[in-house]
């Protein structure tokens, strides 16, 4: 591994990489938050709020059984916009394998098309 | 309401607790032949692919991660079967089916517990380690003192985890089918060892797989047998469980259903309390789930098994899918158990409910006696002891490689072993950890281990993942703040569990004893003379005993007559305590080294620039 020949600090401080870094913490952020809000209001309305679990939607259906459940896709639709996101922002930082090629990167990345 | 809280929480948390399960008399199945023959084909197959996988094991690498050669679905059905442990699968849809609504909040948080792994630890892990959590933080702290620390968590995490799972699964598969608690024992620590020292990643990798889809196709199967009846119309299903007299018996027993009737109460199964009173403990308990799962060994070493953060990534979306069809197949079971067989005969062969799935696989496969009904029994119970040798078998490579890779290669050797002396360490070191798990789970038996795995949670939530969470994010994060807050983090939530109601208080056993006999005589004052009170005295004898046999002044095991705090799942107060640990600290020293990698951290963390390669050429 050729760690020594890369300069950290200049890759750390180049803009292009710095706009990579913010666009993936900002994906991450927004999406965990939304993911904790999500799960943690099952406590929250059972603890504040405990009548909205028991309205009634269906025969045999309430909406408790149905937000426990929808816990579910909902995680899946924070996975699938996490990955397409992240695709795109991997197929930037492949631009950046290019301006340094001292490395050796995976550029295989940019083969994967989303 | 106090017990039934303690027994909700360890059965979600992965931990059947089936004691009573065992000694309730006899076992559930009357073909053992059959039972035998299932159970010999299971592991037959894994052993076989043990072989295989053996012969291609050379470098310590090929032992730790299969050289980083596994794609990524394949990983993430692994994962998959790392975590869906036997108890997920028997003690949830138990849960569920006594307790409606409330056993399956706990299940779902078990699913959630994955974003943050998929969000935040996934790839930064895969890019910057290499066998173990101790190298992510190795890559900028202090090598030897990081190392060091943070094997002993990952050692404590995985006993914790590993031993309730060993306990717990021969119980189950002693009531089950009958086969001894100690050879039981014995048999999972056996192929666990064979699997592991031998086949190394490889071959866990494939008892999980192979787990993982036996688990959700057997589910499956119960999924769609339960359905049929109803043409696969899950309103009409639902519908039919709130109207079962089954299930509005049930619930019109617990306390929580006070003066309701009919169908309310029904719906009452549907809504949340029946079991869990109290928000704040769940709170804590769905903290620890969420924030533990993120830094369990077990599952951050399967993200070092993939060949780089992309497919590190997507391993974690594929153990999402495995994961969330088998929740959501035991939701289903659940509610078909409560319907289909019904909570007296599931909590009168077990309290805890945990043989609910494999009845109601009896009860749909020709019903108790029939040929079918135990071919399916058995083949549930072959199923579930897969399982359980799988989670061990990946908490045992976890525990292991955390002692030859960190402590041994690098706190005593400063990272300097070849090849041949790090796969016989890594060997030594699982011999040495199946031997402590196998031996610690004998002496264990008839004991509760299971506040043991709501511990191994609460140590990896604050302990490893603060330090974890502030290596990878955290500029001015310190050598000495990272291994104050896994110690600290570490001793907060062991010391939180054991001045916590989970703990005996004899003076409590005490005080209720005495309260019964003081209620026995009350009824006993109020009987007319001519009923003869036998089971009145008899009861009231044996209440006295019990009380007369805890001596007045009688402790906890740390010295407490109550508990000093009234949680059970430290989480809510360990984690914060872990963070702050950390980051006080860090804010009080100062680490040249630290601050000097932080560029070098930040670069290799987004690109993966400089990651340990896959696969060797």
């Amino acid at each position: 591994m050729a760690k020594s020949e890369i300069d950290w600090e200049a890759v750390l401080a180049s803009e292009h990489f710095r706009q990579l870094a913010r666009r993936r913490r900002n994906t991450v952020v927004v999406l965990g938050v939304l993911a904790a809000l999500y799960y943690f209001s099952i406590p929250a309305l059972i603890a504040w709020a405990p009548e909205v679990f028991r309205i009634r939607l269906a025969a045999g259906i309430n909406l408790g059984t149905v937000f426990a459940v929808s816990q579910y896709p909902f995680g899946g639709v924070i996975a699938y916009v996490f990955m397409r996101r992240t695709a795109a922002i991997d197929r930037a930082a492949a631009g950046i394998a290019d301006d340094r090629a001292q490395v050796g990167l995976a550029v295989a990345e940019e083969h994967h098309a989303y | 309401m106090r017990t039934s809280l303690h027994a909700a929480a360890w059965v979600a948390c992965g931990v059947p607790l089936a004691a009573q399960a065992a000694d309730a008399g006899g076992t559930a199945v009357s073909h053992h032949l059959i039972t035998y023959a299932v159970f010999g084909l299971v592991i037959a197959s894994t052993l076989l692919i043990t072989w295989f996988a053996s012969r291609s094991n050379r470098t310590a690498g090929d032992f730790y991660t299969a050289g980083g050669g596994i794609g990524p679905a394949k990983n993430g059905l692994a994962i998959a079967g790392d975590y869906l442990s036997a108890a997920a699968f028997l003690g949830a849809s138990g849960l569920i089916a006594l307790y409606g609504f409330d056993g399956m909040i706990y299940l779902v948080g078990f699913f959630a517990a994955f974003i943050p792994v998929l969000l935040f630890i996934a790839e930064p892990c895969r890019n910057l380690g290499r066998y173990t959590i101790g190298d992510v933080l190795a890559a900028r702290n202090g090598f030897r003192a990081t190392k060091a620390v943070s094997a002993v968590s990952a050692v404590v995490v995985a006993l914790a985890y590993m031993i309730p799972q060993i306990v717990g699964g021969a119980v189950i598969v002693r009531g089950l089918v009958g086969i001894d608690y100690n050879v039981s024992v014995c048999g999972v620590g056996a192929l666990m060892l064979v699997y592991v020292a031998c086949g190394g990643m490889k071959a866990t990798t494939w008892v999980q797989v192979i787990k993982a889809v036996l688990l959700i196709g057997t589910s499956f199967v119960l999924v769609v047998l339960a359905w049929l009846p109803f043409g696969f119309h899950v309103p009409a299903f639902m519908d039919a469980v709130v109207h079962s007299p089954f299930v509005q018996a049930h619930v019109a027993q617990l306390s929580a259903a006070h003066g309701l009737t009919g169908d309310a109460l029904g719906w009452r199964f549907l809504e949340p309390g029946l079991y869990l009173n109290k928000p704040l403990e769940l709170l804590s308990l769905g903290l620890a789930l969420v924030l533990g799962t993120a830094a369990m060994p077990h599952i951050l070493m399967r993200l070092f098994t993939v060949k780089d953060a992309k497919a590190a990534r997507q391993s974690v979306m594929w153990a999402m899918v495995g994961i969330g069809v088998c929740h959501l197949s035991i939701v289903v079971i659940g509610f078909a158990a409560a319907y289909f067989v019904g909570a007296p005969l599931i909590a009168s062969l077990d309290k805890g409910g945990n043989l609910a799935a494999p009845l109601l696989a009896q009860a749909l496969t020709g019903g108790q006696g029939s040929v079918g009904g135990d071919l399916m029994l058995a083949f549930i119970a072959a199923v579930a002891f897969a399982t359980i040798v799988a989670v061990v078998a990946g908490l045992t490579l976890a525990a292991a490689s955390s002692l030859a890779h960190d402590v041994y290669v690098g706190a005593i050797k400063g990272g300097r072993a070849s090849e041949r002396q790090q796969v016989r360490a890594a060997r030594v070191a699982t011999l040495a950890v199946g031997l402590v798990a196998i031996a610690v789970s004998i002496l264990e038996r008839g004991q509760n281990v299971a506040q043991l795995v709501g511990l191994g949670y609460a140590v990896a939530a604050s302990a490893n993942l603060p330090a974890l969470v502030l290596t990878l994010y955290w500029r001015r994060t310190t050598t000495q703040g990272v291994v104050v807050g896994i110690v600290g983090g570490t001793l907060a939530a062991i010391v939180l569990v054991l001045v916590s109601p989970n703990m005996t208080y004899p003076a409590q056993v005490r005080a209720q004893a005495l309260q019964q006999v003081a209620e026995f005589d009350r009824q006993l004052a109020a009987a007319p003379a001519g009923a003869a009170p036998q089971q009145l005295l008899t009861s009231r004898a044996a209440a006295q005993a019990a009380a007369d046999a805890i001596a007045p002044d009688a402790t906890s095991l740390v010295g407490l007559s109550a508990p000093l705090v009234s949680l059970r799942n430290p989480g809510i107060i360990s984690i914060p305590i872990g963070f702050l640990l950390v980051i006080l600290v860090s804010l009080c020293t100062r680490d040249a080294t630290a601050r000097k990698r932080w560029a070098e951290l930040v670069v290799r963390r987004e690109t993966g620039y400089g990651a340990i390669s896959a696969v060797e050429h």
